[in-house]
């Protein structure tokens, strides 16, 4: 197992290399940032200097290189809109970035195994039906147009939870929800699914037959196995998280990676832009990383595979 | 004894079915049907609700938007586009996917790795970022957007087609195949493509819906086609400014959304379970 | 990162544990929703907006108000000893938040640096004709220009006085990120996108302010920055948007103040695309263009018509003379054919999304009355960023939509449609002339003479079509007073109270 830890460890550059070259080639295409933050009436001497401190005035390829060399460092040079290194200036956005994912990771992961098991156990009861009927009706929803919504009916009808901004407790339910609301519905159904399909495996029904009650079973021997299709799931789903954060992080204002990088992207700001987009890349093979070593200690099968 | 399932598969593939062929007809026949031009604009009837209130204007029955469009009209014409933009954007990334994934599967080696470690890589980077720099690199036109949205999802085809293509490849038909000097394409199109057929088919039906609601978000962060063009993320993310004021837009709009991607994802689920009853949900 | 494993997790933790909420002492907290964010608190570097933080904790030489008159600000007086040199009598007394005593180095060096190319001072331009600055003694600045420059007070009016002594300490990247000034407020917080909280500074030589912190937040969206006002979390909001006003009044909560700006928003074509090049075609698309109408229902009476010229009412070279065309689509189109016009040409129109007040929405507007006499007009839209891309290298399109401030002062506006300008390629030799002539004397009376006849110009040739002065408008919580909305966008708060 350390072995193959190792093995996607050592791929792991290669992926960011990936992702780096495509960012930087993309970037690139969308012309000079010379041209965006020096004023029309600018100078040669003032377009010479940024040229320099962008490493402009050197070939492409060579462009590249250096980019390389900088990263190798962890450097992805001055932001050109905020004071500071790019990779400072997206590291002060990190925490509002992790704490919103965290928080609508885990509330879609609860409440989506909940509604999961609740289908599964009253399977074509009206429980089940009126449950998966939102979870698919929920998958269908642009989650902006929920968010406006959320807004008005919380804010400024009942105001009982601010209309957006960063702080306390408070100011985190609504983005919360919102970020959830993209994720909870796949939940509910996988959770579903893997259920119902392991109460029709042999062990299941033998637990059954040797006159376990069907909670028992459920908890004894449905829901352990049921944790690696699950946990299997979120590990695809990291990157629709990170997605969503971008969306949700515009709505409600929230001080975050995703809305860093809209802005940058409008702005044109290249190292902040690649420092964003490195930090999302990492957070996301990471995360798959972690979910797969996490599925090889619960599941010794995968672990001979 | 269960009860008789109330959604069962056929009910799904009917009722999506249904909602997909409707929007289809109205996307088709939107000249015919829809009461006014998309474009016309009336500024002494902006923002004037529909049959339900008091206020309304004449002869516009969902109300007009912003400038005295007939939101009813607009909607009727962003079918066309909406639609255009999922299927097309579906069907390129299902092309290129389908093929990478299908090289990859029976070349296996040096190609296979190469194809599926790009494939792994940008797993790892949100499909709505790439359309996003995308976007914003080559600009917002119909053909820009189901490239760049095609591009940001054939990961997903190439993945589930090389292990599907991986282990046919072992299967006696395809060795012989193979053996007698039938060229990839050959093998592709006589052996391959026929038994990835129906998981492809429940695959880009489903990922149709997630186009859709794609096209929503960017045009939501103001990268998607540009106005006036009547698509349903521009009247929904035109309609979320002014949700205070003139509540109906956004909200039609988003019923329209919902419904049709719902259609989708109960199609592709019925289709699903008709292909691998196993799964069968509610 | 990986190598240091518990000290990532350290500093992962950090932030994630914060709050958020700037850590004010006890006290009175005003509020503010903006709506234009700047992207960080360099001076010079960023976009305009930023210059609306900057200035609540550095003062200029000379201060506007909000209707844009100039007030002595660090400066008390001054006068012009020839005609290219102008002296400046400093305020005594004055000390920056750290305690340092201002005086004549900071302004020297604050200038030097504006003018220093590798500082990459954005509004160097508003100064451009300065030539060197010096100190005559410890409260006496003369500020050389290298020709008769009749704009150098307002331009000195952009440009924010800075601590000489900070710099050469802490550097100038940890002056971004901790400024110290002489202005009404201190620096506390700055969290990049989301808000900046600041103190009063008690020792203010204006007077200090009636309340103790003031935060600064950011909130882009216009429906969410009126929820925030209506539900009382902020007091102040910028840009109301115009559909949103009655929402405001009939809140029973807020009202919105409205002032007009110097902004005149227009359509400039590009003459070097064909059939363009022909000014009865130019002309014919002014008449077809319902601006009345337009300004009644989208931008709901506020704001002004332009009158056949940049400039807005009441501004230093604004001729009273000319009048706007009327709509007349019929002759519109009738001009149009007899100029043998291709009905076919694509025109894209070119704006940006937010940048003024109701831009989509007017340029939607006009797309649609060109379509009605059978112009193939659509709108383009694009971020800042690209706008700015494409201004730079001149390919903006047949026509694009910009605004554009004039600051009180004709020079401001006029210089966009000279050659020098680089912001149109229409080019007029008469035109030229009486830019270089008006910018080349004292005499107010002979430059008011040359910017009417360069109106009449515009007037005549449409570079342009002129559309709207724009309103500048806020939104006032009834919870204070003592604030009133400025023309020239920057948040003026010492005078606010909170009841």
């Amino acid at each position: 197992m350390a072995f193959y830890v190792l093995r996607r460890l050592a791929f792991l550059p290669l992926t960011l290399l990936l992702v780096a070259f495509a960012t930087f080639v993309v970037l690139r295409l969308t012309g000079n940032p010379v041209d965006i933050f020096l004023d029309i009436n600018r100078t040669p001497e003032q377009v010479a200097a940024l040229s320099q401190r962008l490493h402009l005035d050197q070939p492409l390829p060579m462009q590249f290189l250096i980019f390389l060399r900088d990263l190798a460092h962890g450097y992805f040079g001055e932001s050109l809109q905020f004071s500071g290194s790019a990779a400072g200036v997206v590291w002060q956005r990190v925490g509002a970035t992790l704490q919103l994912a965290g928080a609508g990771l885990g509330l879609a992961l609860v409440l989506g195994v909940a509604g999961g098991i609740a289908c599964a156990v009253w399977r074509d009861r009206a429980a089940d039906t009126v449950i998966s009927a939102v979870a698919v009706a929920g998958q269908s929803m642009p989650s902006f147009w929920l968010g406006m919504l959320l807004i008005e009916f919380f804010a400024l009808q009942l105001h009982w939870l601010p209309t957006s901004g960063y702080g306390d407790l408070k100011h985190l339910v609504l983005p919360a929800v919102t970020l959830a609301a993209i994720l909870l519905p796949n939940f509910v159904l996988i959770t579903r699914t893997a259920i119902i399909e392991l109460a029709g495996e042999q062990f299941v029904v033998t637990g059954r037959s040797k006159g376990l009650s069907r909670g028992r079973v459920l908890i004894t021997h449905i829901l352990p196995n049921a944790v690696n299709p699950v946990l299997s799931f979120l590990g695809i789903q990291i990157g629709t998280l990170m997605a969503g954060s971008i969306i949700t992080e515009t709505i409600y204002a929230w001080p975050g990676v995703g809305r860093l990088l809209i802005n940058s992207i409008f702005h044109r700001d290249v190292p902040v832009v690649e420092a964003s987009v490195f930090f999302i890349a990492t957070t996301i093979a990471l995360a798959n990383l972690l979910v797969d070593v996490l599925q090889m200690l619960i599941d010794p099968r995968i672990r001979r595979a | 004894m269960r009860k008789r399932r109330i959604f069962g598969k056929r009910f799904k593939i009917a009722v999506g079915g249904g909602i997909v062929g409707l929007a289809v007809l109205a996307a088709v026949l939107a000249p015919l049907i829809a009461p006014w031009d998309p474009y016309q604009q009336d500024l002494m009837a902006r923002l004037k609700p529909g049959f339900w209130s008091a206020h309304a204007a004449s002869g516009h029955f969902l109300g007009t938007d912003n400038y005295g469009r007939d939101l009813l009209s607009r909607l009727i014409y962003g079918s066309r586009l909406s639609i255009l933009v999922g299927v097309s954007s579906m069907l390129f990334s299902a092309l290129i996917g389908s093929v990478a994934g299908v090289i990859a599967g029976l070349r296996g080696g040096a190609i296979e790795q190469a194809i599926m470690r790009f494939a792994d890589a940008q797993m790892a980077f949100p499909d709505i970022l790439l359309a996003i720099l995308m976007v914003a690199a080559l600009g917002g036109n119909a053909l820009n957007l189901i490239l760049v949205l095609g591009i940001s999802r054939w990961m997903v085809y190439a993945r589930v087609v090389f292990g599907l293509t991986r282990s046919l490849r072992e299967r006696p038909f395809v060795e012989a195949a193979t053996l007698y000097g039938g060229g990839s394409f050959y093998i592709m199109r006589q052996h391959i493509l026929p038994q990835v057929m129906p998981v492809l088919t429940v695959l880009a039906t489903l990922q149709v819906a997630q186009m859709i609601l794609q096209e929503t978000a960017l045009s939501f962060l103001g990268l998607g086609l540009p106005p006036p063009a009547a698509t349903w993320g521009n009247i929904l993310a035109e309609g979320n400014t002014r949700l205070f004021i003139a509540p109906w837009i956004a909200n039609m709009a988003g019923v329209a959304i919902i419904v049709l991607v719902w259609g989708v994802n109960m199609l592709g689920n019925g289709l699903r379970e008709h292909y691998d009853p196993r799964l069968a949900g509610p | 990162m990986k190598r240091r494993p518990v000290l990532a997790l350290a500093a992962l933790l950090a932030p994630l544990l914060a709050t958020g909420v700037p850590a004010f002492a006890a006290g009175t907290t005003l509020t503010v929703g903006a709506a234009v964010f700047p992207d960080s608190l360099r001076p010079g570097v960023s976009s305009y907006a930023s210059l609306s933080l900057l200035q609540q904790t550095n003062d200029p030489l000379l201060a506007r108000d909000n209707r844009g008159d100039l007030h002595p600000a660090l400066a008390t007086s001054w006068e012009a000893i020839d005609p290219t040199t102008m002296r400046f009598h400093l305020r005594q007394g004055v000390t920056f938040s750290d305690g340092v005593p201002f005086t004549a180095d900071d302004v020297v060096f604050s200038i030097n640096r504006v003018m220093d190319p590798t500082t990459g001072y954005a509004y160097m331009s508003r100064i451009g004709q300065v030539q060197s600055t010096t100190a005559v003694d410890k409260y006496t600045v003369d500020i050389k220009t290298k020709t008769v420059f009749p704009t150098l007070l307002r331009g000195l009016s952009d440009i924010i006085i800075e601590p000489k002594h900070y710099y050469e300490k802490v550097g100038a990247d940890a002056v971004a990120s901790h400024p110290v000034g002489t202005g009404p407020f201190v620096f506390q917080e700055w969290v990049p996108g989301d808000n900046y909280a600041l103190t009063a500074n008690k020792n203010y030589w204006g007077g200090a302010p009636h309340f103790d912190n003031l935060l600064i937040r950011t909130i882009p969206d216009g429906s969410t920055r009126v929820a925030s006002l209506v539900a009382g979390e902020s007091q102040i909001i910028e840009e109301v948007p115009v559909d949103l006003i009655d929402q405001v009044n009939e809140s029973g909560s807020a009202k919105v103040d409205e002032i007009s700006t110097t902004v005149g928003l227009v359509l400039t074509f590009d003459p070097t695309i064909k059939p363009f090049d022909n000014p009865r075609i130019r002309e014919a698309f002014d008449y077809a263009i319902d601006k009345p109408l337009i300004l009644k229902q989208i931008l709901k009476g506020q704001g002004e018509i332009l009158q056949g010229q940049v400039l807005t009412k009441g501004v230093l070279g604004w001729n009273p003379d000319l009048k706007a065309r009327p709509y007349d689509p019929a002759k519109a189109r009738k001009m149009l054919q007899d100029a043998g016009y291709d009905f076919n040409t694509p025109v894209p129109i070119t704006t940006q999304n937010g940048k003024y007040v109701s831009d989509t929405d007017i340029c939607n507007a006009v797309a649609g009355m060109l379509n009605q006499i059978g112009v193939k007009a659509t709108v383009n839209i694009v971020e800042g960023g690209v706008f700015q891309q494409m201004s730079n290298a001149q390919k903006l399109g047949v026509l694009y939509m910009i605004g554009w401030y004039s600051l009180g002062d004709a020079d401001f506006a006029s210089v966009w449609y000279t050659k020098a300008g680089y912001r149109t390629k229409w080019v007029d030799p008469e035109y030229e002339q009486l830019f270089v002539a008006a910018r080349s004397t004292t005499s107010e009376a002979e430059r008011v003479k040359d910017y009417h006849r360069m109106m009449e110009i515009l007037d005549q040739q449409n570079p342009s079509i002129f559309l709207f002065g724009l309103p500048s408008l806020y939104g006032v919580s009834n919870d204070i007073t003592g604030f009133g909305a400025s023309a020239d966008k920057l948040l003026r708060l010492t005078q606010v109270r909170l009841k």
